[in-house]
């Protein structure tokens, strides 16, 4: 009879290099009449057997495989003859029982050990230190190696897939600065000419006003912390699990490419709550359970985030800051302004700037491994989810029309990047 | 129309192959960016639980089979049917490699390939696995040119252990393909061991060579005929340019009489590699 704990930490009989393996994952219980069962012991991502995941104990039988997070455990080698030579893990468990069992004499031995081999093992660990250090330099050469190996890879198989592709090993291309933004895309109609007329007027007065009241970004990353605050008393706020795993595997691989990064710390918050949104403040993300539920594939939420990352990195928030601070100034009477102000503006002023994110999204998004053209599918089911807008709605929705956005993007990729979306 | 695997932890790319009792699906696993390859159950047969007990057997063959020639297992989940996910290998089948790019393969990438496929099948016949009858190894038992992968770098990779035997493992009935078995495998009343893959991989090494295939038959019962009793067609007569030597190893290790063959690849290696210095000099 034995118990058998697997996890990250050294401190588990089985030790599994593996970010997806919790620090305490699973433990097996092997008990006398060949009785096999695994526990989950809480862990992030879960322990499955033969790919469904076990919420309860589970009894194992011969053939079931068994996964902790993205690793396979070979749990029947602790079954196997303590003798047995291709066994590269019991003999490890044959030791630590036979401590077990002579646990009384151990102590006074091992005192003895240290005082009699003092230098050899002061030798020995010096020999051990210079090794260690060799072998440092080693697997970083050997990493590079590697890493540049499957690069080829997978840039050999990206040019045979008509699918995005997603992988953990890309070329580190930053996003290119020699684009130009061309907003005519958005001029389709009368009324969104005004709307756009409006809102650029708006800006440019605002800038008036406020030009002398100087933001840095450590009002913006402030803002974004009372955000946070604000959320987690409202709403179940989630900074680790699955989900946020995805999301920032993603959000890491998109901000490593912003070509002049204005400092910000991108981090991903995943909350339960009524809301269908997406919403970011000082380089952090907000993702609602809802709006996450709404992707397809890793190139849309890659669009997405991208999309968010734009908003910091452009500055769209710079300007609410702004009026935040000199409302502050004011006391009361600048909160009330602050609120007018909220009423009085229509989110549509906002839509060149929504747009202005999406094209700076795409810009990332193309020189990582996603897909840019999915964007287009996914803001585009996005709009088709809600209702159909008229004039009215147009002048009140900050996401400009479907149509008019889809425009916008295909051309953005057509005209920089030489890609054709269909 | 790709399987449900229950979990969104894996975006299908493409089919990449499939027949008979299965079908294979590239994919990337999203937890860990890699490309994978998922053989599914075909779904017509997923109440078949003699065909889901092969499935589990092999992915446990895979699991304790750490080898750089043979294939690995990623996953293995069962849900609406039963799904191997294996690691994706970059390439094309030896079956193609040799019809679309090289024909008849140099004698120096041949003997390079053919360590690689024997010393894989040399290490699953001498590994301990834990699945009943498999103590003492697996046998392969479908050894043809479509269960190798070459991949970009010219390395040769196993796969399909989905028919195999442990050595100590009674005789079960399968379907193989009779261009590429031993004579053995023909008769039920036979027994199975490592003498068996050996023959194929005789098969195997003359087809690398030549970039045709053993024995050439008209219908059914001429093959089996010429599998059980007539020599292979003669290398030179095919490809004049080849060795004259590896004629010879061929011609042992494809023996009708398994006594007569080489008994362990470890000894198929040994002549190999004892000719390597004849044939690349």
């Amino acid at each position: 009879m034995k118990v058998i704990k697997v996890g990250r930490g050294y401190e588990n009989d089985e030790v599994l290099n593996d970010s997806t393996v919790s620090r305490n994952h699973l433990e097996i219980f092997f008990g006398d009449d060949r009785l096999v069962v695994v526990t989950d012991l809480n862990s992030a991502n879960g322990t499955t057997v033969n790919g469904k995941k076990i919420n309860e104990p589970t009894k194992l039988d011969s053939l079931d495989i068994l996964k902790a997070g993205n690793s396979l455990i070979n749990w029947k080698n602790y079954l196997k003859d303590n003798n047995d030579s291709n066994n590269e893990i019991s003999p490890e468990i044959k030791q630590k029982d036979d401590i077990k069992e002579n646990d009384y004499n151990l102590e006074p031995k091992s005192k003895n050990i240290i005082q009699n081999y003092m230098k050899e093992l002061i030798f020995l660990l010096i020999i051990s230190f210079l090794v260690i250090i060799l072998v440092f330099f080693k697997t970083k050469f050997k990493e590079v190696k590697e890493s540049v190996a499957i690069i080829d890879k997978v840039e050999n198989l990206y040019t045979n897939l008509v699918e995005p592709l997603i992988s953990n090993f890309t070329p580190q291309k930053k996003q290119r600065t020699d684009i130009t933004y061309d907003f005519t895309c958005l001029n389709n109609n009368p009324e969104n000419d005004i709307i756009n007329g409006l809102g650029d007027f708006k800006r440019s007065t605002d800038e008036i006003f406020l030009s002398d009241v100087k933001v840095s970004i450590n009002d913006e990353i402030k803002m974004g912390n009372s955000l946070l605050k604000s959320y987690q008393s409202e709403y179940t706020v989630i900074k680790s699990g699955k989900e946020v795993n995805y999301l920032s595997e993603i959000l890491n691989d998109l901000s490593i490419r912003i070509a002049n990064p204005r400092g910000f710390n991108y981090q991903i918050y995943y909350v339960k709550g009524k809301p269908d949104n997406i919403i970011t403040s000082g380089g952090k993300i907000f993702v609602f359970e809802k709006f996450y539920k709404r992707f397809n594939n890793s190139s849309e939420i890659a669009a997405v985030l991208a999309h968010e990352i734009a908003h910091n990195e452009i500055g769209h928030l710079t300007s609410y800051v702004k009026k935040q601070k000199a409302a502050n100034e004011f006391g009361l009477f600048g909160e009330i302004f602050l609120e007018l102000e909220k009423v009085l503006t229509p989110p549509s002023f906002n839509q060149k700037q929504e747009v202005q994110a999406d094209l700076f999204g795409i810009d990332l998004v193309q020189v990582s491994k996603y897909d840019s053209c999915r964007s287009i599918d996914f803001w585009q089911r996005l709009a088709n989810d809600e209702r159909q807008y008229d004039s009215y709605d147009n002048l009140m929705n900050s996401h400009p029309y479907s149509s008019s956005r889809k425009r916008c993007l295909k051309n953005h990729i057509k005209f920089n990047y030489n890609v054709i979306c269909n | 129309m790709y399987p449900d695997l229950g979990s969104k932890q894996y975006e299908f790319i493409k089919r990449i192959g499939g027949g008979g009792f299965g079908v294979v699906n590239l994919a990337i696993d999203l937890y860990s960016g890699k490309p994978v390859a998922i053989k599914s159950i075909h779904k017509n047969y997923n109440d078949r639980n003699d065909l889901i007990e092969n499935f589990k057997r092999e992915a446990n063959i895979y699991l304790d089979l750490s080898h750089p020639n043979i294939v690995k297992l990623n996953a293995f989940i069962i849900n609406n049917g039963v799904h191997l996910v294996m690691d994706y290998v970059e390439g094309s089948t030896l079956e193609d490699f040799i019809n679309n790019e090289t024909g008849p393969i140099p004698a120096k990438l041949c003997l390079e390939l053919l360590n690689d496929i024997i010393s894989a099948i040399d290490y699953a016949h001498n590994k301990n696995i834990s699945i009943n009858g498999y103590e003492h190894g697996a046998l392969h038992l479908d050894l043809k040119p479509s269960n190798v992968l070459i991949t970009r770098n010219n390395k040769a990779m196993v796969i399909d252990y989905g028919i195999s035997k442990g050595s100590t493992e009674k005789r079960k009935v399968f379907e193989h393909t009779k261009m590429y078995c031993a004579p053995e495998q023909l008769d039920p009343d036979k027994n199975l061991d490592k003498r068996t893959d050996i023959y194929s991989l005789g098969l195997l090494m003359h087809q690398m060579l030549c970039g045709s295939s053993p024995y050439s038959a008209n219908s059914n019962e001429e093959l089996e005929d010429k599998v059980k009793y007539k020599k292979t067609k003669r290398m030179m007569d095919l490809y004049p340019a080849i060795n004259e030597d590896f004629q010879k190893i061929v011609d042992k290790a494809t023996q009708k009489d398994p006594n007569l063959r080489y008994q362990t690849c470890s000894e198929f290696l040994k002549d190999l590699n004892y000719n390597n210095s004849i044939s690349t000099s």
